[in-house]
């Protein structure tokens, strides 16, 4: 695990794609948005956000394969930007059928509650790819300092 | 502030399975909660309470592992799973997945325990 050199106001987190890297990106989305005045109902969510990204890309981009993941955290303006990425399969969000929210028990469909929580965590979510893999960009909006 | 490391506590009482968890329940730990669950399943015991009290972090992960247990639980009416001393966040986490409606929440471990 890495925290690289970055530019002044970017933090960045170099980690292997599994599970046990969670706690460690807990803590470094702790310190950044420490470090950038977020309070702590947005640290929350922006926490929940990113372990439920992560947990994604190490499922479904590289399906439980060895891999690794990019993260960087900054903020422009008052807007906290998170950024993902990594070297697996390709993501279509349009794909993952939305989780039930509603309705008994024995009808619930729990796939998709990672993307379902990110949407609602965050004000917004960007999936794209380039010939170095895929990216995920995250904003919450007007909450840092 | 570092991350809490899960941690589960199980005690079989009279009249149903208590279990006291702790920490995070991360798509990390969530293998580890739902095997101390479903150990209890195989041996045909249903009735559950789950002390949430310090819990503090929840994910999608441990939601599924909430689903599929209370499901098997509930199956022929036999059990439930039931949840006491549920805190804010886990509340909320609980709610936003529209769960909240499905699980009966105590305030207290006792009272959650003396609803079976």
């Amino acid at each position: 695990m890495n925290r690289n050199a970055a530019a002044p106001g970017v933090h960045e987190l170099h980690f292997a794609a599994e599970a046990g890297a969670l706690s460690a990106v807990n803590d470094f989305m702790t310190g950044c948005c420490r470090a950038f005045g977020v309070d702590t109902d947005a640290s929350f969510a922006v926490g929940l956000a990113v372990d439920e990204a992560t947990t994604n890309i190490i499922e479904h981009a590289y399906n439980g394969k060895p891999g690794s993941i990019d993260l960087r955290c900054w903020v422009e303006q008052s807007d906290l930007y998170i950024e993902l990425r990594d070297r697996g399969k390709s993501f279509r969000p349009a794909l993952v059928p939305p989780p039930t929210t509603s309705g008994p028990l024995r009808a619930r469909r729990v796939g998709g509650l990672g993307l379902h929580f990110m949407r609602l965590m965050m004000d917004e979510i960007e999936f794209s790819r380039d010939e170095s893999g895929n990216r995920l960009l995250m904003i919450k909006r007007g909450v840092a300092l | 502030m570092s991350s809490s490391a899960f941690t589960i506590e199980h005690q079989q009482l009279r009249r149903c399975d208590l279990f006291r968890i702790g920490g995070r329940i991360d798509s990390e730990s969530a293998p580890t909660f739902e095997q101390e669950l479903r150990g209890v399943l195989a041996d045909d015991r249903y009735k559950f309470v789950l002390n949430l009290n310090k819990v503090d972090y929840t994910s999608s992960a441990a939601l599924r592992v909430l689903i599929n247990v209370a499901r098997e639980c509930r199956r022929f009416n036999r059990g439930d799973v039931r949840l006491a001393e549920v805190n804010d966040r886990v509340e909320k986490v609980l709610d936003l997945a529209g769960l909240k409606e499905l699980f009966k929440l105590y305030a207290s471990e006792a009272e959650a325990v003396g609803s079976f």
